[in-house]
């Protein structure tokens, strides 16, 4: 039977490198939150929809049982939640995400917030591929994460191009909702025309000038405080 | 020069590999301007597959070069925009107007040489 169906049989090795791995040393702990996922799908959902549930999200995520870390199960279960929503049957569905999300709750890595310097171009791919990378350890879906890996590019281009050099924060909130915080700070002489550029009427010769706007409209909280010392750009992006 | 720009035929392809400092893409867009007129070449493909952010620098680049080109006489296709940096530039109001995209490098190659001479 696994000769003639290799599915079948990758879902066996599957099953069996989650049951086997909980006594192994080390990654016992984070193959046990995956696990917990298991057993909260396979009470609500037939055991064969909720292991392939399981493995579609394992793929889409590029995980592998071998390579499990510490976060992976949140990564998997952020995916997982329209799952529950889709296929728990109507009554037990709101149980069903109640459990899920307390679940995610429990299993939620706790990521740190990350500071960039910006004091010259290369900066901005540095502070961009830190962005990337602290989105994916929060679980964010890959439309999240283009938006705040943009934002960044934006501001930190902004302070490399008009103050010269500044500092970048990212900082991953989680209450009330999930989402990145990005702050942009520079001593720099501010923006004059503040107003005018975000009104969209304004181009900078440099096309900088956009920028910041574009910001605005990607973000899902902004925030500017500008004057003669320095501009301070806040912008939220809910995951 | 960090990105590699093969000839073939009459079409110049500029395969962005990863992800470009602001210097490099102003590179790229000299290189080709030059390239074009020694190799004679009608067509340019720029291949931004390997981009994971298409921020306002980068669009405005790509859309320097491809007027360059075009003002060189040869028309040039953006191919390979990932759906989620296409939505991210949906979002901050970037447009690559009165330049041709096609979805990948073969698409982009197919118009070209269907484009009339």
């Amino acid at each position: 039977m696994n000769a003639l169906c290799p599915m079948y049989n990758r879902e066996r090795e599957i099953k069996v490198a989650v049951e086997g791995e909980r006594t192994l040393q080390g990654g016992g702990a984070r193959v046990d939150d995956l696990h917990r996922i298991r057993e909260l799908l396979e009470r609500y959902l037939s055991p064969m929809i909720a292991r392939s549930m399981l493995q579609k999200a394992l793929r889409e995520r590029n995980l592998s049982q071998e390579r499990f870390r510490s976060g992976d199960a949140y990564k998997i279960a952020s995916l997982l939640r329209r799952g529950v929503t889709l296929f728990v049957s109507e009554g037990d569905r709101a149980t069903a995400l109640q459990e899920f999300d307390a679940l995610c709750q429990d299993i939620r890595p706790s990521v740190a917030p990350c500071y960039v310097n910006i004091t010259s171009e290369n900066d901005i791919s540095v502070v961009r591929n830190e962005a990337r990378r602290l989105c994916e350890s929060a679980g964010a879906e890959s439309y999240a994460i283009q938006k705040v890996t943009t934002i960044v590019s934006e501001l930190a281009r902004n302070i490399v191009g008009y103050a010269g050099r500044g500092k970048m924060e990212l900082v991953p909130v989680t209450d009330p909702d999930r989402r990145i915080i990005v702050r942009a700070s520079d001593e720099g002489k501010g923006i004059p025309n503040l107003e005018l550029v975000l009104s969209g009427q304004y181009r900078s010769k440099t096309g900088l000038g956009r920028g910041l706007l574009g910001t605005k409209r990607l973000a899902d909280r902004f925030d500017v405080k500008t004057g003669s010392t320095g501009t301070l750009v806040v912008a939220e992006i809910i995951l | 020069m960090s990105v590699p720009i093969l000839k073939q035929g009459e079409i110049l392809i500029a395969s962005i590999q990863s992800a470009l400092s602001d210097r490099e893409l102003v590179e790229l867009r000299d290189e080709l301007a030059d390239r074009v007129g020694r190799l004679r070449s009608r067509g340019v493909v720029i291949d931004v597959t390997a981009l994971d952010v298409l921020d306002s620098f980068a669009t405005r680049t790509i859309r320097g070069i491809a007027y360059t080109a075009k003002l060189r006489g040869a028309k040039t296709v953006v191919v390979g925009i990932q759906p989620e940096v296409a939505f991210a530039m949906v979002q901050l109001g970037l447009s690559l107007d009165g330049i041709a995209t096609a979805l990948d490098l073969e698409e982009g190659m197919l118009l070209l040489q269907r484009w009339p001479k």
